[in-house]
């Protein structure tokens, strides 16, 4: 990798290298993440997508440093080529906000309810930077018109229980912008809005991301979203990565068995005549870890040794990586 | 549609549903000394549902799905309008009668495990309606009929005696349906049935749903927020918006060629799983926020958010009603106009 010392202009924004997640508890260690390795290259949208229990937004969280107490934390976190990991918590902090920004799912909870939603985005600008509270004010304005909220000069003065829910996002992308940071990590960021407002959403996020040039991680279990917004993707099952690679080539030929049920199983506007096709079972549950490939109960081309074995990462070239023993097999020879 | 409706008619007598000009007002106290609030959640709707057909109700939150279903399941009693069961008014009947003619409609409900009954066994769950509309049946004879019945789901004997809890969402939700089906039903009312669970499972639900249509002829309303869901399912399409049916057709009609500019947005709003029809594509943003319910627009409910309102939207409401050339019914003076060229 980069050297540390040296954060060249050619290393990846963030770099993830065989980070691990494990929860404590009473009934003993619990493996939420387990050896994610990715790269997410400078103005890149990079998403993880995966179902509920599949470590995502764990994933998101350690790379924040956001994880509880009791959880242990394995891996390297390069941030421009500089490891992030080793930090202390002071240093790490600092770095939330300015070089790494979050924009959550449940943006209700995500704000203060007894401040104005102008004072939080002008907030991040004080604490980091110092910038007077009438500058910071100011910009705050700007952010919200920005993010294209109406009456941005009112709106500024309000409380976010006055906002509806897709204002609300739009709050939390304008504070997440406030200090242009590089990445941005959108854990859900439409999951809990209406379909028009979730189109409007990701408008803005691809417009401010054409706008700002920043890196963005987009969490999500939305194909659909994946689809419109994201460069490349990782699909994750278990807590590990089954699929990695750019987004055309994953949709057009996916070569994990579960990319390719994941794709069948969803029903499609534009082909409403094709049911979709489901998969059988449903994803396990991070406290009872299925032996061989984690995916091995549900898989169509199950063999023997995927019960055993656990596979290892096939890399396919042009950052496509599969975990399958079947990898480099078409999906009509098994 | 008309057509083939009232072929239907003439063949097999009424309809199995029928509403007409069905509304709920609901009134929001205001404290003492202020009169309350009245909220339209439902406005004037009227649909029709034949036998071992589904009808699809599409719109966003706050748009009066979730109350229409509820009047629909007798759960929510009416404000005014009529509801009809093969023919039968059951929307003023005294409740034990209707509570009699309501027994061959079920409901599958959102949220799988907090409408299951966590402190009973899923065998129970499922030979409670039986229990209670086929009292004439003996003991032995409901418990096995309820193990069919979840054996039909896809559950078998030997997870009958589980807790909700000690099962999957996906699971949970299949005892839910095996449930709304136990009794002789000939309706069930899925409300947001497979919004709560992962992608992967939504897909065995809505094939279940549709495998037991085929088996049982049961047929459904399906409630949901999800276009590509319930044009997966549906025959029939109803949109709503702020408590009323703007668009009403054939599932084909309202989404191949939807006459309503809400649904068109809509339908520009679902994202298409597939990366180059994605990014190629400009779909239509709609601008601002769905208003209150409490406080709708005058004229057209629509027009606040609507790239081609003009005046006439503030005056006058527009009737649904087949407009121009369009086979479905679209509540929107410009539908004739709108929405040819738009089939992708």
């Amino acid at each position: 990798m980069t050297a540390s010392a040296n954060a060249s202009a050619h290393a990846p924004t963030l770099s993830v290298r065989d980070l691990s997640v494990t929860f404590r508890s009473r009934a003993g260690d619990v493996d939420i993440v387990r050896d994610l390795s990715f790269d997410i290259a400078r103005g890149e949208v990079f998403a993880i997508i995966g179902e509920s229990g599949s470590g995502k937004s764990t994933a998101a969280q350690a790379i924040m440093g956001l994880l509880p107490g009791h959880s242990r934390v394995g891996g390297d976190l390069l941030l421009d080529g500089e490891s992030i990991a080793a930090m202390s918590a002071g240093a790490r902090r600092r770095l939330l906000g300015q070089r790494i920004s979050f924009i959550s799912q449940d943006a209700l909870s995500a704000l203060n309810p007894c401040t104005t939603v102008g004072y939080q985005i002008a907030e991040v600008m004080m604490v980091h930077r110092g910038t007077p509270r009438r500058q910071a004010m100011e910009r705050a304005v700007e952010l919200l018109s920005l993010t294209g909220i109406s009456a941005p000069q009112e709106r500024v003065n309000h409380y976010p229980h006055q906002f509806s829910g897709g204002m609300r996002q739009r709050a939390l992308i304008a504070m997440a912008l406030a200090l242009e940071p590089e990445l941005v990590i959108a854990d859900e960021p439409t999951t809990a809005l209406d379909a028009t407002i979730k189109a409007q959403i990701l408008e803005l996020l691809s417009s401010l991301r054409a706008r700002f040039g920043m890196s963005v991680l987009l969490i999500t279990h939305d194909m659909g979203a994946v689809a419109r917004l994201a460069d490349r993707l990782l699909v994750m099952y278990a807590g590990r990565a089954a699929e990695v690679g750019g987004v055309r080539e994953v949709f057009a030929a996916p070569r994990h068995p579960y990319t390719r049920a994941l794709l069948r199983s969803m029903p499609r506007l534009d082909l409403p005549g094709d049911a979709p096709v489901s998969i059988p079972g449903s994803p396990p549950v991070p406290s009872e870890p299925v032996p061989g490939c984690a995916f091995h109960p549900r898989c169509e081309r199950m063999r023997d040794i995927c019960a055993r074995v656990r596979p290892e990462e096939t890399v396919l070239g042009c950052g496509r990586r599969v975990a399958c023993h079947f990898a480099l097999q078409e999906p009509a020879d098994v | 549609m008309s057509s083939r409706a009232e072929q239907d008619r003439a063949a097999d007598g009424p309809p199995l549903l029928e509403t007409r000009d069905l509304s709920k007002i609901y009134l929001l106290p205001q404290g003492m000394f202020r009169p309350p609030i009245e909220l339209n959640a439902v406005s004037g709707v009227s649909l029709r549902l034949e036998k071992g057909r589904t009808l699809g109700i599409v719109g966003e939150s706050g748009c009066g799905k979730s109350t229409l279903s509820r009047m629909l399941a007798g759960l929510t009693p009416a404000t005014s309008g009529s509801i009809r069961l093969d023919g039968l008014e059951v929307a003023s009947l005294p409740a034990r009668q209707r509570d009699k003619a309501l027994r061959h409609v079920q409901m599958v409900f959102q949220s799988p495990y907090s409408s299951l009954n966590p402190r009973m066994r899923i065998a129970d769950i499922v030979r409670e309606p039986l229990d209670v509309h086929r009292k004439d049946l003996p003991m032995r004879e409901r418990e096995s009929r309820a193990l069919e019945m979840l054996e039909r789901v896809g559950i078998a004997r030997s997870m009958a005696r589980r807790t909700p809890h000690q099962l999957s969402g996906g699971q949970q939700q299949r005892v839910g349906i095996a449930r709304a089906l136990a009794c002789d039903v000939r309706l069930v009312i899925c409300d947001e049935p497979v919004s709560a669970l992962d992608v992967s499972v939504q897909a065995q639900v809505v094939n279940l749903l549709r495998e037991l249509q085929h088996s049982l002829g049961v047929s459904y309303v399906f409630v949901s927020h999800d276009l590509a869901v319930v044009a997966n399912i549906s025959d029939d399409i109803a949109v709503m918006y702020l408590g009323k049916v703007v668009e009403y057709g054939t599932a084909r009609d309202v989404l191949q060629a939807p006459r309503h500019p809400y649904t068109q947005a809509l339908v520009d709003s679902a994202n298409i799983p597939d990366p180059a029809v994605e990014k190629a594509r400009r779909p239509r943003i709609l601008v601002g926020d769905i208003p209150r319910p409490t406080d709708p627009p005058s004229g057209c409910r629509f027009r606040t958010r609507c790239w081609m309102a003009q005046e006439r939207c503030a005056a006058e409401e527009p009737a649904l009603e087949p407009r121009g050339d369009a086979p479905q019914a679209v509540a929107c003076h410009f539908a004739s106009d709108n929405g040819k060229d738009l089939r992708r």
